[in-house]
């Protein structure tokens, strides 16, 4: 087992360094597509922790993009905190607001629990409305420069930079916690919890963990996000997104590690693409502006509908056999080893 | 009775509806026993079982009586802290983690009970000595195992957690014969190894009647008779012939 980690650790790096390098040439409407996809990974990653991993199906993503924007924005603008404490008030908030959606969950599950999260979302939303309706009145925030000691975030390119040492960051930690007792307990309780309970893990505090942590990245990619865009307003966080943000985590595969990067990549792109798609096609005459968030939800239903029937486990699950098809003739490693291996290496 | 491992006194479960399971059951195991309590479809066994493990979900079933584990009380204790006091119990369906790993799975039924990382490698070893199919899949899906291997794996899970006792409901079921064998073989492996007790509930009198150092039958809710030692042979004498 130990021979294969090279050729994985040498293609992780080998895309890493290529990542760095993209971001210095893509041309800069690319570049905006590619941090918001990366900002839309790290929320992504996070909604799979709850729903991929713990079994938790929550709706009220949006809500926790909300809590950690508006968090954000009352650090930076109200309590005058600097961008890094401002961004981790609002991850906080969400990871509070996180523990209180989870705290149903001790009773409920599955359907039941996702209606309580979807009353969540229009709860947080309407206090949203009304916070900022008091403060800027009909207008959105807008956020201060984002300044990191003698760093200031201004070109595409160096906000490239810092999110993806974000997302980098973010994914190293996930993965650290799914491979080894928190993510086994997690999938235990997924997979049945009763017999989770009998090989005596606490699930309560296990399933109040998952929630916490998944809300507490969503929240700091909300926070993220409002300082990217200079600008936050409640108007921005819908249910649609909130629904874009499952069908990422479907399409790159529920439970895998790396799946909802891949989705959450896809969707961003396909989305923001939309427009400029039906132009180089020539519907652009068909599709009004105005129709292309419809033409979109439709695009994402679709595209949900094919991967349940088609493979339930998601792009990772493809690229997977992919990985294996292409390690099966790799010159040193001859035996059939899963990408996606879960178990620890021994 | 003192140095009894699983001390149940008087205990009744009923469920919403009047119907009465378990009707003021009362058994003993000792460690290094292994008692065995038959009787046909409905009659009570799983839930003495689950009225044991804490596993009786749903808040209208009523349960009462007192089930003493090594002398503490875990009557009315949640799964988790009846888990933690050394109750081991698998099952009759979903008895291991399908979408987890074989060497997930052992890990789960490990860590919980807190040890040194020593005799963690030492029942690694141990268990793939024992298990040999379980080391050579132990990065494929519990699922993936056939019925006599996810036994096999909950056998090795129960070792992994070091329990007092090992509630065991139907491990014949849907097994075949030669398969029943291997398993039962392995539960007594465990028993012995572990000096644990164990309670093993299954229809097939057959099967289990070699294993049992106790036996309990159970008719409509009641536990009405039980045999110990030489005894349990004879009664297997008597009925156990009818039975083939």
């Amino acid at each position: 087992m130990r021979r294969l980690m090279w050729p994985r650790l040498a293609v992780a790096l080998v895309l890493l360094l290529l990542a760095f390098g993209a971001i210095e040439v893509l041309p800069v409407t690319w570049l905006d597509l590619v941090n918001t996809a990366m900002l839309a990974a790290i929320a992504a990653l996070a909604l799979n922790l709850v729903m991929g991993h713990t079994g938790l199906v929550s709706i009220g993503n949006a809500a926790f993009l909300a809590v950690g924007a508006i968090g954000a924005v009352e650090g930076a603008l109200y309590l005058h905190q600097s961008f890094p404490v401002s961004i981790l008030i609002g991850a906080i908030a969400a990871a509070i607001a996180g523990v209180i959606v989870a705290l149903p969950s001790f009773r409920i599950s599955g359907l039941y629990l996702a209606v309580g999260t979807l009353s969540f979302h229009f709860i947080v939303l309407y206090a949203v409305q009304q916070v900022q309706t008091a403060q800027v009145g009909a207008s959105a925030y807008l956020l201060p420069l984002a300044t990191i000691g003698p760093l200031t975030l201004v070109s595409l390119q160096s906000w490239g930079r810092a999110i993806l040492v974000l997302l980098v960051v973010v994914f190293l930690a996930y993965r650290t916690l799914l491979l080894r007792k928190p993510g086994r307990v997690w999938r235990a309780i997924r997979e049945n919890p009763l017999m989770a309970e009998m090989s005596g893990a606490a699930i309560g505090p296990y399933k109040l963990s998952s929630f916490a942590l998944s809300s507490f990245l969503v929240g700091l990619a909300g926070a993220v996000q409002a300082y990217y865009l200079t600008t936050a307003t409640y108007e921005s966080y819908t249910l649609d997104l909130a629904v874009l943000y499952i069908a990422m985590v479907v399409l790159g595969g529920m439970g895998s590690l790396y799946g909802p990067i891949v989705g959450a990549f896809l969707l961003t792109l396909l989305a923001q693409s939309l427009e400029r798609i039906f132009g180089v096609l020539g519907l652009g005459v068909v599709v009004s502006t105005a129709n292309t968030f419809l033409v979109r939800g439709m695009l994402v239903g679709l595209i949900l509908a094919a991967v349940i029937l088609f493979e339930p486990r998601g792009l990772a699950a493809l690229l997977s056999r992919l990985g294996d098809a292409i390690l099966a003739r790799w010159p040193v490693a001859r035996t059939r080893v899963p990408i996606e291996s879960r178990g620890q290496p021994t | 009775m003192s140095d009894a491992v699983l001390e149940v006194r008087d205990v009744s479960v009923s469920y919403p509806g009047g119907g009465v399971a378990l009707d003021r059951a009362s058994l003993s195991v000792a460690a290094g026993e292994i008692a065995v309590v038959v009787g046909p479809n409905g009659a009570g066994k799983t839930t003495l079982c689950r009225a044991v493990a804490g596993y009786l979900p749903g808040e209208r079933v009523r349960v009462s009586g007192s089930v003493k584990v090594r002398g503490a009380e875990l009557a009315g204790k949640d799964p988790a802290n009846i888990a933690r006091a050394g109750v081991c119990f698998i099952p009759e369906r979903q008895k291991v983690f399908a979408t987890l790993t074989v060497a997930e799975n052992l890990e789960l039924a490990r860590r919980q009970t807190a040890r040194d990382p020593r005799t963690a490698a030492v029942d690694d070893e141990h268990v793939s000595r024992m298990f040999p199919i379980l080391g050579e899949r132990r990065t494929q899906p519990a699922g993936l195992l056939s019925g006599g291997e996810q036994q096999m794996l909950a056998l090795a899970r129960a070792f992994m957690s070091r329990p007092a006792l090992i509630v065991i409901d139907e491990p014949s079921l849907g097994l075949a014969p030669v398969v029943i064998q291997t398993v039962l073989g392995a539960l007594r492996q465990v028993a012995a190894e572990l000096n644990v007790a164990v309670l093993l509930a299954d229809q097939n009198i057959i099967n289990t009647r070699e294993l049992a150092t106790r036996l309990y039958e159970m008719r409509a809710g009641e536990l009405i008779q039980s045999q110990t030692g030489a005894a349990v042979g004879d009664y297997f004498a008597g009925h156990g012939a009818q039975a083939r």
